[in-house]
C-alpha cells in the first residue's frame, strides 16, 4: 500500500512549503468544479511553480502508485478535475505567465494557467485576440480550455479551441517532458497537439501552449432580435444558417434567463416582454456588413421578430456580451444549484428539439431555462435545483438524461464544448459503439498505458471499473462519492 | 508477389468482384503491385483489412491515386487497398451546410453536388480525381490554403477501418463536438497507415457570391510585405507568391523581369466585399485580374508526381520569416510556390537527367538553411526513386516518436497499412 502521508511530504519537498494542501479544509475546494453534482476527494492538491515541479510532482506520484489530475480554474462543468480514487490534483494557478505575445507570427507562448481573458487582453495591444472565447472567461486558463477544447459563443466563425494551438509542452504521464507541434502550425507526423487538445487531461499535463492569435476584425456589427418565443428564435437561426451566412456568434436567451439577468449585476436592459432574443453578431470588412445586417434582418423578421435593436457602440455591445456570459451568474442566484447542460444538434433540429426540452422539463417539474450557442446547434438547458432536495434533485437527472436522449435521437451529440468527464461518462454508449470506445481508449493507452492520468473520466464506468479499478491497484483512498 | 492462397482469402473476404488482378502497375519506391482490392462497403473493407493482417500481408490504400508518392516507400505492399468502390455523396443536407460523403467520392463530385446547393466545399486537391478520403488521409492543400485551411478544419466526424479491421467512428455530424477523443485529427494526415477511412462527415460553406483572381509582378525583396498586405483583405482565399518558371504562361504575359515573382491573389466572398479588395489590391499591390488557370498552373506545381528531373520539399516556416526562407531557397536554386500567410512553400529543385547523389548537396543545404532560418521542417515530397531511397521523407525522426510507434502499434499491429511510409519508416 502507498504511503499517502509519505507522498505528501515529497510533494512538499518538491513544490515547497504552502503549495501542497493536504489538511481537509483545504481539499473542500477542489472536491468539485462547477458541476457540484460530483464531488471526490483529493489526497493532496499540489501548485507547481514551474515545468520541472510538475515532471518532479508526476513522477512523485508514480512512484507512490497515485493517480494525479491536472486542474485549471476548477470553472468546468463536466467533472472532468474531480479528483476521483484519493488522486492528487495537480493546480495550474501558479503557471500563470504569458511568456511571449509575437505579434509578428501571431502567436503568443503561454503557462497553462494564464486566464483566457488576460491572454486576449495581453494580445490587444497588437490588434489581436484569442479567439476561444468560454462564458468563464475572465475565470477558466488556457489549459483548461485546451483540456476540454473549450467553445464559446464566437466559436461559430473562428472555431473552438483546437483551431487556436500550435504547439504544446507536456508532461507525459511517465515524467517525461516532451514538446509536440510547431509554432508553424505544421507537423508532418500524426497530429499528437490534436489528439491532446479536447483530451479532458486524460494524456498529459500540459506545461506551455504556443497558441494562434487572430486579428481583430476590421468592423463589428451586434444586433438583438426580439421574439415572442423561444422556437421563432430557433427558426431564425435555421433561415441564417441556410442563407450561408456566418456571424461571429449567434446566440438566443429565454425569458427566464433573460429575467434572472436583469435582476443581477450584469442588467442590461434586455427586453421584459421578450419569449427570447437572439443575439446576432456580424463581423469582418466595413463594405460587406451592412447588406449583412439587412439580410439578417430580413431573415428575423421573417420568422416573426417583433424589433431588432442594434448596439449603437462598443461600450453597448460590451454590455449585451457581458449579459450574455454573465448569464449562468445571474442563473445561480434563482437556486442553490445549477445545472447546466451541453449538448449539439443538427441546426435545422433546433425548433423541435427545443420543443422537446421544454416538455421535458415540464413533465418533470424543473426549473429550465436556455441560453445558448443557437449558431452551432449547441444547447445549454439549465436547471435550476436544490441538490439537498432528493425528490428534486432525481427529477432533476431525469430529466438531463431524457434532454441527451432527444438530442442524439436527432443526430446529435452529448457534448458541444463541456466535456464529458465523469457527468456524462455513462452515456457515452449513446454514441459510440465498443469498437468506437476501444480506439479511443488505444490513444489513452498510448500516452497513459497505467491509467494514472486523471483516471475515471471519459469512458463509461463499467470500462473504468474493470481496467482501473483503483482498489485493484491498491490506492488507500478511495472516494466514489458521485 | 501474393500467393494464390492468399489470393483466395481476399475473395472470401470481399467477394470475388472486388478482387481485380491486372497488369503490374509501378507504385511508390519501385514497388509493382498487380492485386488491387475494392470492397464495396464498409463490412467488406473491414474483413478485407482483417485477411490482410491475418496472412501477415501489407496494402497502399489508394483513392484517386494521385499522391501514392507521397511519404517514403513502403518497405512493403502486397496489394493495392483502393476505395473506388466505396462512393457518393450520401447526404448533402443543404438547411445545416454539412454533407456525408463516402471516401472514394471524387472531391470535383463533390463540389458539383455541393455547388448545385449553393455550398462550397473547401478541399482543394491538385488532380481532379482525388477523392475526399485521400485527401484527408494526405491532408492535401492547394493554393486557397488561406481561405480553406487543412482537410482537417473541414472533418466533422469519421468511419475508419483500422488496421486491426474494427469498424469505428468518432466525430459526428454535428458542427461542435467534444464528445470523446478527437481521433479524426489522428487520422487527417496520417497516410492512411493508422486505418482505412470509409467515409466523413464534412462541414459546407457558402458558396462565394464573387469570386476573382487577380496577379502582380513583385521583386523579391517586397514580395513577402506585399503578400501580407494582401492577406490582410478579408476576403482573400488564396496569396501566393509564385516563381516564375513554376507559371511561365502568366509569367509571360506580365513579361516577369529577372528575379521577380509573381503574387497570385484570389477573392472570394460577398460582391461587395470582393470588390473592395479588389480596388485596394490595384492601388497597393499594382495587382490586375486574371483568370482562375493561374490556380490551376498552382495546382499543378502541388500534383507534379516525382519524375528524373527534379526534387520537391514541403517546407514550413514562421510567418515573420517568409522573406529570408524564401531567400534562402531560391539562393540553392529553387523554384518556390509560397503561401506566406500560412507559412508554407513548395520549394521545386530541378535536377539534371543523369544526376546523382552529389546533386543533391546544394538543395539539401538550401532547405536545412530555410529550416533554420524559418524555425519550420522539412518534407521531402516528390524525388526520383533513388533520391529518396535511404533518407527518411520526413526528416530527422522527432522526439515525440515513442509515441508515434505506440499509436502505430495499436492501430495496425501486424503492420498492414503502409509499413514504412510514414515519419521515421512507421
Amino acid at each position: 500500500m502507498p504511503d499517502a502521508s509519505r507522498l505528501v511530504e515529497t510533494l512538499e519537498a518538491i513544490v515547497g512549503p504552502g503549495f501542497c494542501l493536504s489538511s481537509p479544509e483545504h481539499l473542500l475546494a477542489y472536491e468539485c468544479d462547477g458541476l457540484t453534482l460530483h464531488r471526490g476527494s483529493p489526497s493532496a492538491v499540489v501548485l507547481p511553480a514551474d515545468k520541472t515541479e510538475v515532471v518532479r510532482v508526476v513522477r512523485a506520484c508514480r512512484a507512490a502508485g497515485v493517480p494525479f489530475v491536472p486542474r485549471g480554474a476548477g470553472t468546468g462543468l463536466s467533472g472532468g478535475s474531480l479528483a476521483e480514487c484519493g488522486a492528487v490534483v495537480i493546480e495550474c494557478s501558479r503557471l500563470n505567465r504569458v511568456l511571449e505575445v509575437d505579434p509578428e507570427d501571431r502567436v503568443a507562448v503561454v503557462q497553462p494557467g494564464v486566464v483566457n481573458a488576460d491572454l486576449s487582453k495581453a494580445a490587444a495591444p497588437f490588434g489581436l485576440l484569442f479567439a476561444p472565447d468560454p462564458s468563464s472567461q475572465q475565470a477558466c486558463t488556457v489549459g483548461g480550455n485546451i483540456a476540454e477544447n473549450s467553445g464559446g459563443p464566437h466559436t461559430l466563425k473562428y472555431g473552438t479551441t483546437t483551431n487556436h494551438v500550435l504547439a504544446l509542452e507536456v508532461v507525459l504521464p511517465s515524467g517525461e517532458l516532451l514538446r509536440i507541434g510547431s509554432r508553424t502550425g505544421w507537423d508532418f507526423g500524426y497530429d499528437l497537439v490534436g489528439a491532446v487538445v479536447g483530451s479532458e487531461g486524460t494524456l498529459c499535463v500540459v506545461t506551455e501552449a504556443t497558441v494562434r492569435l487572430t486579428p481583430l476584425p476590421e468592423a463589428v456589427e451586434t444586433l438583438l432580435a426580439v421574439f415572442p418565443d423561444i422556437v421563432s428564435a430557433c427558426r431564425a437561426v435555421g433561415d441564417v444558417i441556410r442563407s450561408g451566412l456566418v456571424p461571429a456568434a449567434l446566440e438566443i436567451v429565454d425569458r427566464r434567463t433573460i429575467e434572472a439577468i436583469e435582476a443581477s449585476v450584469y442588467a442590461a436592459g434586455l427586453p421584459a416582454d421578450a419569449g427570447a432574443v437572439l443575439l446576432v453578431e456580424l463581423d469582418g470588412a466595413v463594405a460587406v456588413l451592412a447588406p449583412q445586417m439587412e439580410r439578417v434582418r430580413a431573415l428575423v423578421a421573417g420568422q416573426g421578430a417583433t424589433r431588432v435593436e442594434v448596439a449603437r457602440d462598443a461600450a453597448e455591445r460590451q454590455r449585451l456580451w457581458r449579459a450574455r456570459k454573465g448569464a449562468f451568474g445571474a442563473l445561480g442566484r434563482l437556486a442553490p444549484d445549477l445545472y447546466v447542460h451541453d449538448a449539439v444538434v443538427p441546426r435545422p433540429r433546433l425548433p423541435e428539439v427545443i420543443d422537446q426540452i421544454l416538455a421535458i422539463g415540464e413533465k418533470h417539474g424543473v426549473r429550465l431555462s436556455n441560453v445558448f450557442h443557437a449558431g452551432d446547434g449547441n444547447l445549454h438547458p439549465n436547471i435550476s435545483f436544490d441538490r439537498r432536495d432528493p425528490d428534486e434533485l432525481a427529477r432533476v437527472l431525469a430529466a438531463g438524461d431524457e434532454i441527451l436522449r432527444a438530442c442524439v435521437a436527432v443526430g446529435g451529440v452529448i457534448s458541444g464544448e463541456h466535456g464529458i468527464g465523469t457527468e456524462k461518462r455513462d452515456f457515452m454508449r449513446l454514441v459510440f459503439g465498443e469498437d468506437d470506445l476501444a480506439a479511443m481508449q488505444r490513444l489513452r493507452d498510448a500516452f497513459d498505458p497505467d491509467h494514472v492520468c486523471n483516471p475515471g473520466k471519459i469512458f463509461p464506468t463499467t470500462r473504468f471499473c474493470v481496467e482501473s479499478n483503483p482498489k485493484a491497484r491498491g490506492y488507500d483512498r478511495v472516494s466514489f462519492d458521485s | 508477389m501474393i500467393s494464390s492462397v492468399a489470393l483466395q482469402a481476399l475473395r472470401d473476404a470481399a467477394g470475388d468482384a472486388a478482387v481485380r488482378q491486372h497488369e503490374a502497375e509501378p507504385g511508390p519506391g519501385g514497388l509493382k503491385l498487380d492485386v488491387t482490392l475494392e470492397p464495396h462497403d464498409g463490412d467488406a473493407l473491414a474483413r478485407v483489412v482483417r485477411a490482410l493482417a491475418e496472412r501477415g500481408l501489407a496494402c497502399v490504400v489508394r483513392g484517386g491515386g494521385t499522391k501514392l508518392w507521397l511519404g517514403n516507400p513502403p518497405l512493403r505492399a502486397d496489394v493495392l487497398l483502393s476505395t473506388a468502390c466505396l462512393a457518393g455523396v450520401d447526404v448533402l443536407d443543404a438547411d445545416e451546410g454539412v454533407t456525408h460523403v463516402r471516401a472514394g467520392t471524387p472531391v470535383a463530385e463533390l463540389r458539383a453536388a455541393a455547388h448545385a446547393r449553393g455550398w462550397e466545399i473547401a478541399l482543394d486537391p491538385a488532380r481532379a480525381e482525388a477523392t475526399v478520403g485521400g485527401v484527408i488521409a494526405a491532408s492535401e492543400v492547394g493554393p486557397r490554403l488561406l481561405g480553406f485551411g487543412r482537410p482537417r478544419d473541414v472533418v466533422l466526424g469519421l468511419e475508419v477501418v483500422l488496421g486491426s479491421g474494427e469498424r469505428t467512428r468518432c466525430g459526428g455530424r454535428v458542427v461542435k463536438n467534444v464528445t470523446g477523443y478527437d481521433l479524426a485529427k489522428l487520422y487527417a494526415g496520417s497516410l492512411g497507415t493508422l486505418g482505412v477511412i470509409e467515409g466523413a462527415w464534412l462541414r459546407l460553406r457558402a458558396r462565394p457570391e464573387r469570386e476573382r483572381v487577380l496577379v502582380a509582378a513583385v521583386d523579391g525583396e517586397s514580395a513577402a510585405p506585399l503578400a501580407a498586405t494582401a492577406a490582410r483583405s478579408p476576403s482573400a482565399r488564396c496569396v501566393a507568391l509564385v516563381d516564375a518558371r513554376l507559371a511561365k504562361a502568366v509569367a509571360t504575359s506580365l513579361g516577369l523581369q529577372p528575379g521577380q515573382l509573381l503574387l497570385a491573389v484570389e477573392l472570394a466572398g460577398d460582391a461587395a466585399g470582393v470588390e473592395a479588395d479588389e480596388t485596394r489590391l490595384a492601388a497597393g499591390c499594382g495587382a490586375s485580374p486574371t483568370d482562375t488557370r493561374l490556380l490551376d498552373a498552382l495546382r499543378a506545381v502541388h500534383g507534379e508526381p516525382p519524375g528524373a528531373g527534379f526534387l520537391r520539399f514541403r517546407v514550413s516556416f514562421r510567418r515573420s520569416t517568409a522573406a529570408v526562407t524564401l531567400r534562402a531557397l531560391r539562393v540553392a536554386g529553387a523554384e518556390v510556390l509560397a503561401y506566406p500567410e500560412s507559412g508554407l512553400l513548395l520549394a521545386r529543385f530541378p535536377l539534371e537527367p543523369d544526376a546523382d547523389e552529389p546533386a543533391l548537396a546544394r538543395p539539401l543545404q538550401g532547405v536545412a538553411e530555410a529550416v533554420r532560418v524559418g524555425g519550420g521542417a522539412a518534407l521531402l515530397e516528390a524525388a526520383p526513386d533513388w533520391a529518396k531511397a535511404g533518407r527518411d521523407a520526413f526528416g530527422p525522426a522527432p522526439a515525440s516518436l515513442p509515441l508515434l510507434c505506440a499509436l502505430k502499434e495499436r492501430w495496425d499491429p501486424a503492420g498492414v497499412l503502409g509499413p514504412g511510409r510514414f515519419v521515421a519508416g512507421l
